[in-house]
């Protein structure tokens, strides 16, 4: 790895688009949920998905409300707006260089094409110009950037992961599971800037979030 | 070297739909889906993914041997072989008595005389697994097993990405926005150099 890694500080943005009660709330009755700032995405379901059943509601076991695959892919996207901009602002930091700055170019296109299939499955519902807000001095340093950025793709990599059996469309599960697996890339890869440019090993089976794991991963971010 | 399947088998399996992973003499088909039409494919599609863990494991332990990698890098090999073992216990709890055990490869000639030449296998045979995964996911009937699928694939990729990592000397390699899921065409070519 021969991108160096400068320290820098940037300044970060908000906007809220659901509540940190609504958010615990959504938390608390099942699911998968992203929370990033105050921004707050909620890959909620699990559920039946029987074969031909791909129009139908998977409502999750805890859920008192029914989450379909609309409602996932609309939360994805929303993910990934997160996921856009949060890159986008690691590498505007201006701390990272030759090829790591690179990757984090190519993470952040990634997500871009990630969030792009999503809204085309969603059309008008497609979520948009979303902002996000960080924690005070997430993008002072490379390292920072790292870790963040690490915690938030475990988050996404588990959220995709519980999309692959908790949707009903068995084209979105191979859509969910490319993806899932395109980020877990990226998570080992921040991992391992994370630790200076060292590898890391994984875990054999990438962690599969419940919406109270996800809750607990994520809440260093909650505004 | 001893054979799970034949060329000829393989080649059918191949032919007819499904995922085919193809190492050395070992052939490994993850043969499923509508065009095959049996109730079975979800026994076949696991019983397949146990044999290109094995070799997986193989190819781990082997480069492991080599004494080319030290530091973070070996114990990253070591991490990644028994992240191998782990996936193929996991097929092997769900096959029983089914579970592919002993199977041995054979490797072009040169595979194993740098970490170059190790790290590009790598690059190949996890471009393969990961394929093969993701494949498996849309192929698979059971939903507990898709998801099983995805989290090896996963796994895989991170191997994937770190393969190309060093065989780029260590340089950060960007990586496809949907990893490609493999027809048993494509994996069928992917991995022809390792026929035996």
């Amino acid at each position: 790895m021969s991108g160096a890694m400068d320290d820098d500080p940037v300044e970060a943005r908000t906007v809220t688009t659901t509540s940190r009660s609504q958010f615990l709330s959504r938390g608390a009755k099942g699911g998968l949920v992203l929370a990033v700032g105050g921004a707050v995405l909620a890959v909620a379901a699990c559920g039946d998905d029987d074969d031909g059943a791909a129009a139908s509601t998977a409502a999750s076991t805890a859920a008192a409300e029914p989450v379909d695959d609309v409602a996932i892919a609309k939360l994805a996207a929303t993910a990934e707006l997160l996921a856009v901009d949060f890159y986008g602002m690691g590498i505007a930091s201006g701390l990272f260089k030759a090829d790591v700055l690179s990757y984090m170019t190519a993470s952040r296109k990634n997500e871009q094409d990630h969030y792009d299939a999503l809204a085309e499955v969603l059309g008008m519902e497609a979520p948009k110009d979303l902002t996000f807000t960080y924690p005070d001095g997430t993008f002072d340093s490379a390292a920072r950037i790292a870790m963040t950025g690490a915690a938030l793709e475990e988050a996404f990599v588990g959220a995709y992961m519980g999309a692959v059996t908790a949707l009903s469309d068995n084209g979105l599960k191979k859509v969910a599971a490319q993806i899932g697996a395109n980020e877990a890339q990226h998570l080992t890869t921040l991992r391992s800037l994370a630790a200076g440019g060292t590898l890391m090993p994984n875990p054999s089976l990438p962690k599969v979030l419940t919406a109270a794991e996800a809750t607990a991963a994520v809440q260093p971010f909650l505004a | 070297m001893r054979m799970t399947t034949s060329r000829g088998e393989f080649l059918s399996l191949g032919m007819r739909g499904g995922i085919a992973l193809v190492a050395g003499g070992a052939v490994l088909g993850a043969a499923a889906g509508p065009a095959l039409g049996q109730a079975s494919g979800d026994v076949a599609i696991a019983k397949l993914a146990a044999t290109a863990e094995l070799l997986a494991v193989d190819v781990y332990g082997r480069a492991i041997d080599t004494g080319f990698f030290t530091g973070d890098v070996l114990a990253y090999m070591e991490a990644a072989r028994q992240n191998e073992r782990d996936h193929y216990d996991a097929l092997a709890k769900v096959l029983g008595a089914q579970a592919p055990k002993g199977v041995t490869f054979a490797y072009p000639a040169g595979t194993f005389k740098d970490s170059s030449s190790i790290a590009q296998t790598g690059v190949a045979l996890e471009t393969a697994f990961v394929g093969a995964y993701l494949g498996a996911v849309e192929a698979l009937k059971d939903n507990d097993l898709k998801g099983v699928a995805a989290l090896v694939g996963a796994n895989e990729a991170q191997h994937l990405t770190t393969f190309k990592r060093l065989a780029a000397g260590n340089a950060l390699v960007p990586n496809p926005s949907f990893p490609a899921s493999l027809t048993a065409k494509q994996a069928t070519a992917a991995v022809t150099p390792f026929l035996a």
